[in-house]
């Protein structure tokens, strides 16, 4: 599974990171970044960041199933 | 007690609070039972996008599904009654489910007038009904004074209908202050007909005020708010669920969501009924009902809209007798950062929802972007 991101669209809530800490993280401003590169995302890790990305209240982050 | 991570855990909700509770759970180690029971006969999906792009096309429901985890889902059931001290929850065919954690999440009941022709938007459902009715209505009568009858009343337009918006003048600036003159004059200068009315009594297919207004269209749409349904709530509940700074009820259960109440320092209840509260204390509900020292929950309050073009975002709770100052752009060009003393606002404006919260909180801001 990818995350993918629409750096426009984020308006930085915040919410990923707290549902997926292990997949999203906030940068210095307060706009999201992956904790992994590329957004990969490990197995551990899928369900909270797919639940982390749809939760995003202006849909920035669109979660791929590979 | 903390609940040990391999019991059975039951969610009662199928909103946001309740498929956050479930995916922190698992999150945080909980490899016990998860039983998500929702009255709701779809698994839980995002909201926001319900009253805005899903009503002009622009998402599709596929993409709205926010997940449980793993959890067992048992969609379409009612919870009758939540036996507290023998700890099961009783389910509308009398059948017992016993729990030994509980997350109460089940939220409010909407308000949907008795009039037939009336149509509310608080679900999927509505909003699949609401979004085809668009289609083909040429007139779209909104009655509401919140962010989702303007959010309602600008999809109408964007539809290219004829569109009224009964408002309640005051009702919207007694909690947010100026952005009730903003909205409203984002909303005239996209084509609404706006009436502003003291109270309003639904009738078939249309709407008078209590002025003497009879007000008529296509599609006529309630947003007049939601409230607390006693139902499975311990019978001392008269406003909602009353919680701990740490979400917790009592022993065992926590509860997250639209339909809880935290007391404040003064002694009064307060609710945050927002889609960010849902999601960040149903997760802190979860971190509550598996450690007792789980870190308090005291978020600041933060709320966010988007209609006709303009996002506006609330951090803290803005006094509504002090005039806003413009940190930055003007109010003129609806392009601005307004700070109040406990409350800051961005409208139209592009800031992170931690810097507008820094702001409020009068925070040593850092403005230089």
């Amino acid at each position: 599974m990818r995350i993918e991101v629409i750096m426009e669209r984020c308006e930085g809530h915040g919410i990923c990171a707290e549902l997926a800490p292990d997949a999203y993280s906030l940068d210095d401003e307060g706009y999201v970044v992956f904790a992994h590169d590329g957004g990969e995302v490990p197995p551990s890790a899928q369900a909270a960041a797919a639940a982390g990305a749809r939760a995003c209240p202006v849909a920035a982050l669109l979660v791929r199933e590979a | 007690m903390a609940v040990p991570t391999h019991g059975r855990i039951v969610i009662v909700g199928g909103g946001p609070a309740a498929a956050a509770s479930a995916v922190a759970l698992r999150e945080i180690g909980h490899d016990g039972e998860l039983i998500v029971i929702s009255d709701e006969g779809l698994a839980p999906y995002s909201k926001p996008p319900l009253s805005k792009a899903f009503l002009t096309g622009g998402v599709r429901s596929a993409d709205l599904s926010l997940g449980t985890a793993d959890a067992e889902l048992r969609l379409g059931t009612r919870v009758s009654r939540v036996h507290f001290d023998s700890r099961s929850v009783e389910l509308d065919d009398k059948s017992l489910v016993p729990y030994d954690g509980l997350v109460l999440a089940m939220g409010m009941r909407v308000r949907r007038p008795a009039a037939t022709g009336v149509e509310v938007l608080a679900t999927m459902s509505d909003a699949t009904r609401v979004a085809n009715a668009l289609r083909t209505s040429r007139s779209v009568l909104v009655v509401g004074s919140g962010f989702l009858a303007y959010e309602l009343a600008s999809a109408a337009r964007t539809a290219g209908a004829e569109t009224t918006l009964v408002i309640k003048p005051g009702a919207l600036s007694a909690r947010y202050g100026v952005l009730e003159a903003i909205l409203t004059m984002q909303a005239e200068s996209a084509g609404v007909h706006l009436v502003r009315s003291t109270n309003c009594e639904f009738r078939n297919g249309g709407a008078t005020t209590a002025e003497g207004i009879r007000l008529e269209a296509d599609l006529v749409l309630a947003a007049i708010g939601s409230e607390f349904e006693r139902g499975i709530a311990p019978s001392d509940a008269s406003h909602g669920l009353l919680v701990d700074n740490r979400c917790r009820m009592r022993d065992g259960v926590v509860a997250a969501g639209d339909a809880t109440v935290t007391r404040l320092p003064n002694g009064l209840l307060r609710r945050d009924a927002t889609w960010t509260n849902a999601l960040l204390q149903g997760a802190a509900a979860a971190r509550a009902l598996l450690d007792d020292d789980a870190s308090p929950y005291s978020p600041m309050p933060y709320a966010w809209t988007e209609s006709f073009g303009l996002e506006v975002k609330v951090a803290g709770t803005p006094p509504v007798d002090v005039r806003p100052t413009v940190v930055d752009g003007t109010l003129d060009e609806a392009r601005a950062l307004l700070r109040w003393p406990g409350g800051a606002a961005a409208i139209g404006y592009r800031i992170p929802v931690s810097r507008l919260k820094a702001l409020a909180a009068d925070e040593p801001a850092t403005l230089d972007a």
